[in-house]
C-alpha cells in the first residue's frame, strides 16, 4: 500500500521536479553559451527524466503495469509542462499581457505595429531551423524533422472535429 | 496493480473528451479556456470528491484505486487543456511548418510564406481573446489589465525570472 502512495506523490511531483531540471539545464546552457534552443532543452530533460522515474517506479512497485501507468502520466504531465513553458516563449497572448503589465497600459495601434508580421514569421521561422524541424537551403525553407508536421496535421485535424474550420 | 486505473482513468477522460466535442460543436462557447476548465477540471472535480466519499463510506470503489484512477485523469486533461491553445489560435508556427511541408523538397522563400500565410487579425485576434476572456479592458483604444490579467501576467513575469531569461518574443 505504501509503495502505491509513494508512486503517486512521485508522480504529482515529477513536473515540479521537471521544472527544476530544466532551470539548471538552462543556466547551464547558458553559462557555456552552447547552441541549444530553450525548447529544446526541455524536450531533452522531458525524455532524460523518464530513465530515473521509471526506473524508480518499477524498483518500488516490482509490476510491469506501474511502468505503463508512470509512462502516461509523467509524460502528459511533461508535455502540458512544455505547452506551459512554450506559452511563456512564444504565446501572443502572454506577450502582449507582459507588454501591458511593463507600461501599465498600451494602445492597441502601437500593439499592431510592433507585431509586424515579417518579424513574426523571421521569429517563427528561426525558431523552426533551432528546433531541427526545417533547414535554410539556396534561400529556400525545406522541411527536415517531421514531428512538427505532424502535430499540424493532427491539430488541424482536430480544428475539422471541433468545427472551427 | 495499475491496470484497472488505467483503464478507468482513460475512459473516463474519453467521455468527458466525447462531451467537449459535442458542446462544441452544437454551440461553440464564447469563453473558450473558462469552458474547456469547467468541463476537464471542475466537473470531473465535483464527480470525483463525490466518489471519494462514497469510497470512504465502502460503498463504492477502493480509495487508493480512486486516487490513481483520478491522478491519471488529471494528467490527460491538463495535457488537453495545454493542447487546446495552439489549436483553437491556428499557431502560426504549425501553419507555417504544415506550409512548408507542402510543398516538399521544392521548399519555400519566405516571400511566399508571407504571401500565403494568413497574416491578417493575427494581434487583433488575440486581444479579442483577451478582452472576452476577461483578461485585459478597452478603453478609448486602449488595452488596461484586469484582476485576472494582472495574476496571470505576474506569474509568467516571474515564471521567466527563475529561468533567468527575458520576455518571450511572443
Amino acid at each position: 500500500m505504501a509503495e502505491n502512495y509513494l508512486t503517486l506523490i512521485i508522480l504529482a511531483i515529477s513536473p515540479l521536479m521537471l521544472m527544476i531540471f530544466h532551470i539548471l539545464f538552462i543556466r547551464i546552457i547558458h553559462l557555456y553559451k552552447l547552441d541549444i534552443s530553450n525548447q529544446l532543452s526541455l524536450v531533452l530533460s522531458m525524455l532524460f527524466l523518464n530513465i530515473p522515474l521509471l526506473l524508480g517506479v518499477y524498483l518500488l512497485n516490482k509490476d510491469l503495469s506501474s511502468l505503463i501507468y508512470t509512462f502516461i502520466i509523467y509524460n502528459s504531465l511533461a508535455y502540458s509542462y512544455f505547452h506551459f513553458f512554450n506559452l511563456s516563449e512564444t504565446a501572443r497572448r502572454i506577450k502582449i499581457l507582459l507588454e501591458i503589465k511593463h507600461k501599465k497600459h498600451i494602445v492597441i495601434e502601437e500593439l499592431t505595429k510592433h507585431y509586424k508580421p515579417d518579424f513574426m514569421v523571421k521569429t517563427r521561422l528561426k525558431r523552426l531551423i533551432d528546433l531541427k524541424q526545417i533547414k535554410k537551403q539556396d534561400n529556400k525553407y525545406i522541411l527536415i524533422g517531421k514531428s512538427m508536421l505532424v502535430g499540424a496535421i493532427l491539430v488541424n485535424m482536430w480544428r475539422k472535429l471541433l468545427g472551427f474550420e | 496493480m495499475y491496470l484497472e486505473s488505467i483503464f478507468y482513468g482513460i475512459s473516463f477522460f474519453l467521455i468527458i473528451l466525447i462531451i467537449h466535442i459535442a458542446i462544441w460543436r452544437l454551440i461553440k462557447p464564447k469563453k473558450h479556456m473558462s469552458s474547456i476548465f469547467a468541463i476537464f477540471l471542475v466537473i470531473p472535480f465535483i464527480i470525483f470528491i463525490g466518489l471519494f466519499v462514497l469510497s470512504i463510506q465502502g460503498k463504492l470503489f477502493n480509495f487508493t484505486e480512486l486516487l490513481k484512477t483520478s491522478l491519471l485523469y488529471l494528467a490527460l486533461a491538463c495535457a488537453y487543456i495545454q493542447t487546446y491553445p495552439p489549436a483553437q489560435a491556428n499557431a502560426p508556427s504549425l501553419q507555417i511548418i504544415h506550409l512548408i511541408g507542402k510543398a516538399k523538397s521544392k521548399g519555400l522563400t519566405e516571400e511566399e510564406i508571407m504571401n500565403i500565410f494568413n497574416l491578417n487579425n493575427l494581434v487583433q485576434d488575440r486581444i479579442d481573446d483577451l478582452i472576452v476572456e476577461g483578461f485585459v479592458l478597452e478603453e478609448d483604444g486602449k488595452l488596461y489589465l484586469k484582476n485576472k490579467g494582472k495574476i496571470l501576467s505576474t506569474t509568467f513575469y516571474f515564471y521567466r525570472k527563475l529561468y533567468g531569461l527575458s520576455q518571450g518574443e511572443g
